[in-house]
């Protein structure tokens, strides 16, 4: 992330956003987001948690060239965000294909209303947006400073994820991106310089991912994962050596020489440590995509929950050979079944679509919370036996990285599918899904950044 | 737990442990408390803990940021993402309901390193 200032707006508050500001009306359509923030290392982060489209009786007769609503409105408004712990941003629409600018009526009116919502509700940041065509730009007033800041960038989620101000680039160079985005062109190659991925478990999936990610070019890698390679892995990837299970290397250093080897360019950031360690939660808070290439549901759960609340992109792969009897160690295989699944910030996640539940992860960890569930990983893995899967797990580590190039450039129409992968006939099968409007984790942690602690 | 239950152990929480904090993280309530003692035998003897309140359940979570060795053994224990941040969870089953108190919950919780 190269701004210190994001705001993000997720996939399913975007399209009502943009209809609405753009929507012919009496007075300039005005739509207000109540606001959370995270802090990463690399900067803050503003997220829209929900949006509030005033009627037109909030609405009073304005001088100027903008809306103006009555102070029996705003004071509504303040009480709203008091009531859940956010801050406000106004939203408003310039037409033309222009780079917008916050005009001199936007700047006086944030200049008066910004550090009255500050003094109300000093811990969240509040801000004044115009969006346009192919820009956006204005105001942000962050917690604890008085200092109003225009120079952010705009990341919301449709089909594609799309941040703003978009890159320099000649007229050429655009079209040929918006015509042929796979095409390896001035702006494609600067879109994934410009993108950091965590890839979380660098094993027969993840070592896969983060080489096929060096080989696009992706800015920086960053590999999260506490093991070492061992002889099992040999035959789950390609990735790895006979000299790695020698020299017992770490699975992170193993495959940043791999990613080095691969694309030069490309920076390889090695965090050694397991999911939910507090290096491995602070490494993948900056990141822009998380792939997540774990093997049990309980590290899906955190990594699931750590990008709904800061509004980044999920895509987790899984490769499971299930035997026909479970308690037979000679027994036949009955299925190799494999899944992708990518979730957009406000579409579906895991929990939407049952693949987590409460109960599953309960009988994962053997009990009510997490006390033991090392202890049964561990019974389980040594169970486990090494086993020739690196090809299935390329083909999953495939259709991931598609799905993040695809995020990243926007080559397809972005379904909402999951795949999921029948090692045995080679086949994958599109199952729909579909954002669960009752889920109780995407309405309570989808962008609802840190904790305001009071 | 119902809404006047979690008013009044956040309250109680607030008024016994120093330096108490609180934040509504989509329908949970969660108090953060900067230091709470072990019981004697404990190392380290005090550690942050968060005190999760969800309308949902009929007891608070209780997660501690650093589990103790007892004796020179560290007790079985679990990792979880809650606000934002990890924190350790063990296992320990403490008869508690809404008539007891907030102290008797967390330093019932900790009897467990005892």
């Amino acid at each position: 992330m190269s701004a210190s200032v994001q705001l993000r707006i997720p996939r399913h508050l975007w399209g009502p956003l943009w209809d609405e500001v753009r929507r012919a009306a009496t007075h300039e359509p005005v739509v207000f987001g109540l606001v959370s923030q995270g802090q990463t290392s690399a900067g803050t982060l503003v997220l829209v948690r929900d949006l509030i489209f005033p009627p037109p009786t909030a609405f009073v007769r304005a001088t100027g060239h903008g809306a103006k609503w009555s102070g029996a409105y705003n004071i509504a408004l303040l009480n709203e965000a008091l009531e859940q712990g956010l801050g406000i941003v106004i939203f408003h629409y310039h037409p033309g294909t222009a780079r917008v600018r916050i005009s001199q009526d936007d700047e006086q009116s944030a200049r008066q209303l910004l550090p009255a919502f500050h003094m109300v509700a000093p811990g969240r940041p509040h801000g004044t947006v115009v969006l346009g065509e192919t820009s956006a730009a204005g105001l942000i007033l962050l917690p604890g400073t008085c200092t109003l800041i225009d120079n952010f960038q705009l990341r919301f989620f449709s089909e594609t994820m799309t941040t703003l101000p978009r890159q320099d680039a000649s007229a050429a160079d655009l079209v040929l991106h918006c015509r042929q985005p796979l095409v390896d062109g001035v702006v494609s190659r600067s879109l994934l310089r410009n993108t950091s991925v965590a890839v979380v478990g660098l094993s027969g999936g993840g070592s896969q991912v983060a080489a096929q990610l060096a080989g696009l070019g992706v800015g920086e890698i960053i590999g999260v994962d506490a093991q070492r390679v061992t002889r099992d892995n040999l035959v789950a990837t390609d990735e790895f050596g006979w000299s790695d299970v020698l020299l017992g290397r770490r699975k992170t250093a193993a495959v940043r020489s791999k990613v080095r080897w691969i694309n030069r360019h490309v920076r390889f950031t090695a965090v050694d440590a397991l999911v939910p360690q507090k290096a491995a939660i602070e490494a993948l808070k900056r990141a822009d995509l998380i792939v997540g290439c774990v093997n049990n549901l309980n590290a899906r759960a955190d990594l699931q929950e750590i990008a709904w609340r800061y509004c980044i992109p999920y895509v987790d792969i899984g490769l499971g050979l299930y035997p026909l009897d479970p308690d037979d160690e000679l027994s036949e295989v009955a299925a190799i079944s494999g899944n992708v699944f990518t979730a957009v910030p406000g579409g579906a996640c895991l929990w939407c679509t049952g693949f987590l539940s409460d109960e599953k992860l309960q009988v994962e960890a053997g009990g009510a919370n997490r006390s033991y569930l090392r202890t049964s990983l561990a019974a389980r893995k040594r169970r486990d036996l090494g086993v020739y899967v690196a090809s299935f797990n390329g083909v999953l580590a495939g259709l991931a990285v598609s799905d993040v190039l695809q995020l990243i450039l926007g080559y397809a129409r972005a379904l909402p599918i999951r795949k999921q992968y029948d090692g045995l006939s080679g086949t994958v099968l599109e199952v729909g899904v579909e954002k669960n409007p009752n889920c109780p984790k995407c309405s309570s942690v989808l962008a609802a950044g840190d904790p305001l602690w009071q | 737990m119902t809404q006047e239950t979690i008013e009044r152990l956040t309250s109680e929480l607030k008024e016994n442990y120093r330096g108490a904090v609180i934040a509504k993280d989509g329908g949970l309530t969660l108090v953060r408390l900067p230091e709470v003692h072990f019981p004697p035998g404990c190392q380290p003897v005090s550690t942050a803990a968060l005190v999760v309140l969800d309308p949902n359940k009929p007891k608070p979570d209780f997660y501690i940021k650093v589990i103790p060795s007892v004796r020179g053994v560290q007790p079985q224990h679990g990792a979880s993402v809650v606000g934002g941040d990890n924190w350790c969870t063990f296992s320990y089953n403490l008869c508690w309901n809404e008539v007891h108190t907030a102290v008797q919950f967390v330093e019932g919780m900790l009897r467990r390193f005892a």
